[in-house]
């Protein structure tokens, strides 16, 4: 039996988080045959949230961009005291556009989202007939959902002359169940061992949300809809299911030969009638050299191991209706009263199936001195065919999207950990390493091999075409400003820029065919790192023990659309620090980088294209977690204290401008990863706690 | 014993996961095209769905607006050059490129909207209801899908003709049609249309297309063709129905207390108050009064230019029902204001065809003469203006087009009209002046000027995803 309490403190006043957990769990063996076991877990979270990552011009704004823009000659609060919100940046004319004041988005926005998830799984086990055991386990997940949120009149939404209050009330459910049942086979004959499993499962969810929104709330004093008119409201129920029949066996020979071979079916719900089925067998095959006689003498190694595998495994994330036309409600107004309209709201896709992945994995596991060093070394080529993705089509069909498996994606790459314990005495020093390198490449794209533009948080910025990563990003390259009128006369005529100076961005010919068009937008970087690592060293004296753990991504780009505003030149919102870099005129050149100032850059230079001025090294180098704990047995009361005190993210470093460079705007997109679009700054935590083992 | 508790137990599971129903789902909350458009109540509902693809903001929620009133003479992005009003901007400058968000935005939802009439027109048929309503459903549905059609002919050129349902890739018409090829169908599907639509609706049923909306298009596109014979029959139809009349007060057009009145042919329908049935038209023509403060924080994308308020005759009775302005910093489109509960969600509906628009079609059909001057005359009488004839100054098409472009000022004819009169280079390289290297790459290779114009290619380039063509005139 245990619980547990973690409350966390978010960086912008009025965001908290607290969770309470308890587990627990029964085994009781009925007869000598026949055993029946229970677990039991609650969790049950409260989340006090504000409008953080989404950029400035959502509604409500992002806190984070929102104060990232704000011009610094914007004042805060009014002469009274009053949050300013009026005397925004647009009032600086020239038609610049404003930002909401963070202040006023943190007092007006409210909202609290809580959980409570019940799970737990009960089984029975029975052996029979010496060598088999037959177990039936449920497992049960019901997680329950609240969500309370509201934006007061107080918001005067991007210098808007009042405010638009919103209220909205959910509620959710989630139940999913999953029955299992299964046979064992053990059994050791001599110098063989084997193993084998058959079995059947059937798993299903699901899913409820309620919505009730209100607007219309004469002031911020009930800020629950019940304080203002009820204007929408919606009940959304969907389910899915999965059916597997699964097998597997293993094999050993004096434990030194190793065999497994496993075949599994599993039909979704979520793939068209007739393709709802997939197959996917693999299998094993391990060979620990260390048992050879040949072996006998070499005594500094005492593990060698060779591995390899190859099979399959199917992928069904996707929508639970994936390939069903759905019609959606699009109402209409006639006679000035609202009256039910509906429309399609996708293509119909009964040939939607599985996405398989092939993998073939190649390991070495070894160990020296006595298990002094130790570790691991793996490659592998993974295969990931008939993708589920969204694919663009002609939007003449009325559609501009439709879910289809296509394509074929390549990682292969390779993993090596390390483990040296320098030290094994009273003071105890070991050293974990791992380095892991992956190389992502599409293969192919459908019949055509179009690839696939795909539009994130601004605009057409990601591509997906053969050879290159998944969704890296696109556009035009920026080679630095027109430096000089003969630099500019020389340069091939930019199509996108109808009037361009000296001082603004020049871009690359990337075809040579003397002009920048359209044509000469190219591959920009991807979110795919070249490799990562980690090394973690932990000490132990006595009963004091402290790690350190830095770990590192090299070779990442981050696609950074802040830079867009607020290192572009515009002059609409506040820059970057490093703007002052930028071209003021030929004696003040800056480093040449930076675009010259222009309020009007649309009709001049159009310096803020996607290009490559707004991608960026995202590698970085992080201290991501100290901790140093003191252990001690507490006669009578306690089996074991612990008292630590950890750090998290205590350094970092990086040449990336933003906040954080894991962001990942779009993380539920892989056509479009690696934008920050005014990023949650990447918090420092020190924890205390405590551990107490009865 | 043990074979009481396991076999059982292997057979319930077997029985229950095995039967295929177990994953053949069907969606609880949301209809399902496979067992929808079967009766009558189906293609009420689905009909409902296609007028709101009029709604889109790809369509006359936004973007007809943008690539139509704002390119022409009468309003421009006001101000601002980063962001949203930077692309805006582009619009404006005729230089905007075939992947802007906007034109695929409007290509998109059009095309959406026409897939919405697709449907319907492919399986009426098969339906079992009366032939009454099926009549008046596919005849709504013609009507919606030509009005969308014509929207696209006039912004982007030669377009794809999709005239049934792609319900897979390979149905998916990529073969561009010259405007004479969309006209053509249009005028064929009008012609169907007025013959199954009936005159006029009552009660609930107010703001659904008529016979007569169905000829007034159907006017519109003879003229853009050149068929002004055809033109003329078909306009004075609809005077000889005498169903409509003009409004006295010219301000009573438009408005929440006026929709749908005597002079109105045709109306995008809206409505206020949270339920996703609201226009933007405050916050895009009169930004100074709505809720939000404007577009992108503080714009009104469709501002009043100088030319356009030149344009107005003195004493015009028109011109402050059309605008206000204080003289110095604030002047913004007063046909479409009213109170917001929230922003972006105003009552106003958009007025797609009204009664003077057939008078001054006629008399377009008709050429110089008498009759055409009186039925100029009986618009500009509204006005406060007096009458013009053969010996006021200017040509004919000149004057006319003079009372189309105060008549109709922020309507979204200016743009379909320089170009119908072929006088949109000329008109457009005064308004434009300041422009000094502007590319005016404009939209439409009609038939009285020929522009060469980068919307041909646009669709193939965005097949391709290979280079715009941009040229210029």
């Amino acid at each position: 039996m245990s619980g547990g309490y973690y409350q966390e403190k978010g960086i912008i006043k009025g965001s908290d988080f607290d969770r309470f957990t308890f587990r627990t769990s029964i085994v009781n063996d009925i007869t000598s045959k026949l055993q029946v076991g229970v677990n039991l877990n609650f969790a049950y979270t409260n989340n006090n949230r504000l409008p953080v990552n989404a950029p400035y011009t959502a509604n409500p704004p992002g806190i984070v961009y929102s104060a990232m823009v704000n011009s610094p000659v914007v004042k805060p609060y009014n002469a009274d005291g009053t949050i300013n919100q009026l005397d925004g940046q647009n009032h600086l004319g020239g038609g610049t556009t404003t930002a909401d004041n963070p202040l006023a988005i943190m007092a007006a926005v409210k909202e609290t989202a809580n959980n409570f998830r019940t799970f737990g799984n009960a089984y029975a086990q029975y052996s029979f007939l010496k060598y088999f055991t037959f177990k039936t386990f449920v497992g049960i997940d019901l997680d329950n959902f609240q969500q309370s949120f509201y934006k007061g009149n107080s918001l005067l939404y991007r210098g808007a002359p009042t405010g638009d209050p919103y209220g909205q009330a959910s509620a959710g459910q989630g139940v999913n169940w999953i029955w299992e049942n299964t046979v064992n086979y053990t059994r050791k004959l001599g110098d063989h061992s084997i193993d084998g499993i058959a079995g059947y499962t059937a798993q299903k969810q699901t899913d409820v949300l309620k919505v009730v929104v209100a607007q219309q709330f004469p002031d911020d004093q009930i800020p629950t809809v019940s304080g203002g008119i009820v204007t929408g409201g919606s009940e959304v129920k969907e389910e899915w299911s999965l059916v597997s029949a699964l097998a597997r066996v293993n094999y050993s020979f004096r434990e030194k030969y190793l065999l497994t071979g496993t075949i599994r079916s599993d039909r979704s719900s979520r793939f068209g009638f007739g393709n709802q089925t997939g197959y996917f067998p693999s299998g094993s095959i391990g060979w620990r050299i260390m048992e050879e006689p040949f072996m006998d003498n070499i005594n500094v190694l005492n593990e060698l191991k060779l591995r390899a595998s190859y099979g399959l495994s199917g992928n069904f994330e996707i929508p639970n209706y994936g390939p069903i036309a759905l019609l959606t409600p699009r109402n209409y107004v006639l006679n000035n009263q609202t009256v039910n309209g509906i429309a399609q709201a996708n293509l119909e896709n009964q040939k939607l199936s599985w996405e398989t992945t092939k993998s073939l994995n190649l390991g070495l596991d070894f160990a020296f001195l006595r298990d002094r060093i130790y570790g691991s070394f793996d490659y592998y080529i993974n295969h990931t065919s008939n993708l589920l993705l969204y694919v663009t089509i002609p939007s003449s069909s009325g559609f501009s999207t439709a879910l289809t498996n296509i394509g074929k994606v390549e990682n292969k790459g390779f993993e090596f950990s390390l483990t040296s314990r320098n030290t094994v005495n009273e003071f105890k020093w070991s050293t974990d390493f791992n380095f892991s390198s992956n190389r992502n490449k599409v293969l192919a794209l459908g019949d055509a091999g179009d690839p696939i533009l795909s539009e994130g948080g601004a605009g057409l910025r990601h591509i997906t075409r053969i050879g290159d990563p998944i969704g890296s990003y696109y556009g035009y390259v920026a080679l630095g400003v027109y430096k000089n009128e003969q630099q500019l006369a020389n340069a091939p005529v930019d199509n996108l820029a109808p009037a361009p100076r000296v001082g603004d961005m020049m871009f690359k010919d990337v075809n040579g065919d003397g002009k920048i068009t359209s044509a000469d937008r190219t591959i920009l970087g991807s979110f795919f790192p070249d490799f990562t690592w980690g090394i973690n060293n932990k000490f132990r004296y006595k009963n004091f023990d402290l790690s350190i753990f830095f770990q590192g991504v090299q070779g990442r780009e981050i696609i950074n659309l802040t830079r867009r505003q607020m290192l572009s030149g515009v002059g609409n919102f506040n820059s970057y620090s490093l703007y002052n870099q930028r071209w003021i005129s030929p004696e003040q050149p800056g480093n040449g980088m930076h675009p010259r100032a222009d309020r009007n850059t649309g009709i001049h230079g159009n310096n803020q294209r996607e290009s490559s001025y707004q991608v960026e090294d995202g590698s970085y180098i992080r201290l991501r977690n100290v901790s140093l704990g003191y252990e001690f047995k507490w006669n009578k009361v306690a089996d074991r204290v612990r008292v630590y005190v950890t750090g998290n993210n205590l350094w970092m470093s990086t040449k990336y401008i933003g906040f954080n460079p894991e962001t990942n705007n779009q993380a539920n997109s892989n056509l479009t990863p690696g934008e920050d679009y005014g990023a949650y700054p990447l918090s420092t935590t020190v924890m205390l706690g405590l551990n107490i083992n009865f | 014993m043990k074979r009481n508790i396991i076999f059982p137990l292997l057979c319930s599971v077997v029985l229950l996961s095995c039967s295929k129903d177990f994953t053949n789902l069907a969606p609880i909350s949301q209809r399902n095209a496979q067992n929808f458009y079967k009766n009558q109540t189906d293609f009420q509902i689905a009909i409902n769905g296609a007028y709101d693809g009029l709604q889109l903001q790809g369509t006359y929620g936004r973007s007809y607006l943008l690539l139509s009133e704002m390119r022409s003479d009468n309003t421009n992005n006001g101000g601002g050059a980063s962001g949203l009003a930077a692309v805006l901007q582009d619009i404006d400058d005729f230089k905007e490129i075939a992947t802007a968000a906007e034109l695929q935005l409007c290509w998109a939802d059009s095309y959406n909207a026409i897939a919405r009439c697709n449907a319907i027109l492919d399986r009426i048929d098969g339906a079992d209801f009366s032939s009454t309503l099926k009549d008046q459903f596919k005849g709504e549905a013609l009507f919606i899908r030509s009005l969308v059609y014509y929207n696209l002919a006039t912004i982007f050129g030669n377009i794809p003709l999709q005239l049934s349902s792609a319900t897979s890739t390979a149905q998916i018409n990529l073969q561009q049609s010259p405007p004479a090829e969309v006209y053509a169908q249009l005028i064929t599907d009008l012609n169907t249309a007025a013959g199954l639509l009936p005159p006029s609706y009552t009660g609930a049923n107010i703001g659904r297309a008529t016979k007569n909306a169905a000829k007034a298009l159907l006017g519109k596109i003879y003229l853009t063709a050149g068929d002004k014979n055809s033109a003329r029959t078909v306009l004075q139809q609809i005077v000889v129905d005498n169903q409509y009349r003009l409004v006295d007060d010219y301000s009573k057009l438009w408005g929440p207390a006026n929709e749908n009145g005597p002079e109105s042919i045709f109306e995008v329908q809206y409505k206020g108050g949270g339920q996703r049935e609201g226009s933007n038209y405050v916050e895009f023509f009169a930004s100074p009064l709505s809720k939000s403060g404007g577009v992108g924080g503080g714009n009104t994308p469709l501002s009043v230019t100088s030319d356009v308020i030149a344009a107005f005759e003195p004493g015009d009775d028109r011109f402050r029902k059309s605008i206000y302005t204080n003289g110095n910093d604030t002047t913004y489109v007063v046909k479409y204001i009213s109170d917001q509960i929230s922003a972006f969600d105003a009552e106003n509906n958009w007025v797609v065809l009204r009664y003077a628009d057939v008078l001054l079609m006629l008399a377009e059909a008709l050429g110089e003469g008498t009759e055409a001057y009186n039925l100029i005359n009986e618009v500009r009488d509204r006005a406060n203006l007096g009458p013009i004839d053969a010996s006021t100054p200017g040509t004919f098409e000149e004057k006319l087009l003079h009372e189309r472009h105060v008549e109709f000022a922020f309507e979204n004819q200016r743009w379909p009209d320089l170009l119908r009169f072929g006088v949109a280079k000329q008109v457009m390289s005064v308004h434009k002046r300041e422009l000094r290297r502007h590319r005016f790459t404009c939209s439409l290779p009609y038939h009285k000027e020929k522009l060469t114009c980068q919307w041909v290619d646009w669709y193939r380039t965005l097949v391709n995803r290979s280079q715009t063509n941009e040229t210029s005139i």
